[in-house]
């Protein structure tokens, strides 16, 4: 998969696992390794881009005595998602008219 | 391997590869002890993590590709160095002078000439949004000045609709022209990570 296009999947991907509520590192790599794989050296600038462009923030919590980072998802971290899923609409679009094409030229 | 290895490991080779990023180490050691938690043992979890050399290797890629190729070179003649071939390393690199360094520099001047170009793009954009807004504001508000100067009707009002309609078109293209910009900054960051991976590797 091209690496841009990737990226602009995990990107999605996480900021969804964050719309279900607060998480932190190793839950996201689990639960985004669910559908898409996903390692900690690639989750870590995922992250930091993420919270620089203002679309998560992250808190630090005491847990079992020591402190976990929890990210939480902002409101343009949700614009983000939506502008996705429409961006996302124009791909099925582009898709579903590519193919319907190739069948028409091997029918 | 276990837990304060794989650590020990992690900060002597990000401090060898001149990474200083408290805050990266605090993410593997904390993503180390989520592991133990969530019932692997020490070395399960440390055979689970990613291996300390592809860490490193992700966080180099975030360093400038300046640094990246003083980095490579510095490598190149401390291996040699080791091998007992410092001298010989340091005379190739001076009768390989003609061939590396117009090699190194065309190398810079691509760089330099993208991000040259990635800038003027985004300026051009912001300049056509700027110079439409402009020519909003005054075809709206010019047009008043002409009242005392007894310029038709028609025309003022037909000033100020086309205002109108700059405006309508500036605010418009507002939204769409971040976007762009942002996808250019995007595009831009394709080939330097590409380069950057032939001096990380």
């Amino acid at each position: 998969m091209d690496a841009q296009f990737r990226r602009g999947i995990l990107d999605a991907c996480i900021l969804a696992v964050l719309e279900r509520g607060e998480s932190y590192g190793y839950q996201l790599v689990k639960d985004v390794n669910s559908f898409i794989d996903i390692t900690e050296s690639t989750l870590y600038p995922i992250l930091k881009r993420l919270e620089a462009a203002n679309m998560l923030t992250v808190n630090s919590k005491e847990h079992n005595g020591r402190l976990r980072k929890y990210y939480q998802i902002t409101d343009a971290g949700r614009e983000r998602i939506t502008e996705l899923l429409k961006e996302w609409e124009e791909i099925i679009k582009v898709y579903q008219y590519i193919t319907k094409e190739r069948s028409e030229d091997n029918d | 391997m276990t837990k304060v290895q794989y650590l020990d490991n992690l900060k002597s080779a990000l401090a060898s590869a001149g990474i200083d990023n408290p805050s990266l180490y605090e993410y593997y050691a904390e993503m180390l002890e989520d592991r133990i938690e969530d019932g692997m043992s020490e070395e399960e979890a440390v055979a689970d993590m990613e291996s300390v050399e592809k860490a490193v290797e992700a966080a180099r890629l975030d360093m400038p590709v300046t640094t990246l190729v003083y980095d490579k070179i510095k490598d190149s003649h401390e291996k040699a160095t080791q091998k007992g071939h410092g001298v010989l390393w340091i005379i190739l690199a001076i009768i390989g002078f003609p061939v590396w360094l117009p090699l190194l520099a065309s190398l810079f001047v691509i760089i330099l000439s993208m991000y040259i170009a990635l800038w003027a793009v985004i300026f051009s954009i912001y300049a056509v949004e700027l110079s439409l807004g402009v020519s909003a504001l005054g075809c709206m508000f010019l047009p008043f000045i002409g009242f005392f100067q007894h310029i038709p009707f028609v025309t003022v009002i037909g000033s100020i609709g086309c205002g109108l309609l700059l405006g309508g078109i500036t605010i418009l293209l507002w939204k769409p022209i971040i976007a762009l910009s942002i996808a250019a900054i995007q595009l831009f960051k394709i080939p330097i990570r590409g380069i950057k991976k032939l001096f990380v590797r």
